[in-house]
């Protein structure tokens, strides 16, 4: 069973357990009707809960819902696009990236970091809710080639290709993003 | 039975906060996440802890804390 049906199979009995509560509200006072009360109360729901939100932070990981804003539709559209010679289509059509392909390369990977990945992309929610955003949109802080030397740091065909500026990329001297262009189409500018 | 207003106020508060997550899982939506963790799950938090106040009270009206 996937997380998400899990969610909501547990969300679905914990709500219904919680509406059953109501009926032993005022029963007599027992040991039976203070455990049911805290199962019913607090033990279901706070389950239910962290369920619900693992399995919305992961549905949020998916290119499709980083696509259902609506200024994001270029970039999403250039991710499907067979004629697209970007790098992010490159890696989405050819499946470099299995799934998750915007979270992917949009989120660092050190210890904590994923949290502060998830914490920026409910800022950019709420952003996009309360229409607090200009165009066109850029990337809040340079892009980190961390990204890129997770996955192909140790691949064996990268370190041969790159021996000559491999100690200059590590250094953070240089960037892949110096030499591997487009990334992305340009951003539109309304 | 003493209490009962405060249990009413948590068990609606945890069910509006399991609505809000029900539907966040049904429609994932920018619309919906944000509805369920912006203002489904403050909910929740303040739905157990009237819960507990609500245990907390009536332990001291036992006398066992």
């Amino acid at each position: 069973m996937s997380p998400h049906a899990l969610a909501l199979v547990v969300g679905l009995v914990s709500l219904s357990f919680l509406f059953a509560t109501a009926r032993v509200w005022n029963a007599p006072d027992t040991p039976q009707r203070h455990w049911l009360l805290l199962v019913g109360i607090a033990i279901l729901p706070s389950l239910a809960l962290l369920l619900g939100t693992n399995a919305t932070l992961e549905d949020a990981e998916r290119p499709e819902f980083c696509g259902s804003c609506h200024v994001m539709t270029p970039w999403i559209h250039d991710l499907k696009d067979p004629a697209s010679t970007t790098l992010a289509a490159a890696h989405y059509q050819n499946r470099w990236i299995p799934e998750n392909q915007c979270y992917t390369c949009h989120t660092d990977y050190k210890i904590f970091k994923p949290f502060r990945g998830k914490l920026a992309g409910m800022r950019h929610v709420w952003r996009f809710e309360t229409g607090r955003y200009t165009l066109p949109i850029t990337l809040a802080e340079p892009y980190r080639i961390e990204n890129c030397l997770h996955c192909h740091g140790e691949a064996r065909n990268f370190r041969d290709k790159h021996a000559d500026v491999l100690p200059t990329i590590e250094s953070g001297d240089m960037s892949c993003l110096d030499c591997h262009r487009p990334i992305h189409p340009d951003a539109p500018a309304s | 039975m003493k209490g009962l207003g405060i249990l009413r106020v948590s068990v609606a508060a945890l069910a509006g906060a399991l609505g809000t997550m029900l539907i966040c899982l049904l429609w994932p939506t920018p619309r919906t996440v944000t509805l369920f963790l912006g203002l489904g799950l403050p909910v929740a938090a303040v739905g157990l802890a009237v819960y507990v106040a609500y245990v907390l009270r009536d332990l001291r009206a036992r006398r066992a804390l």
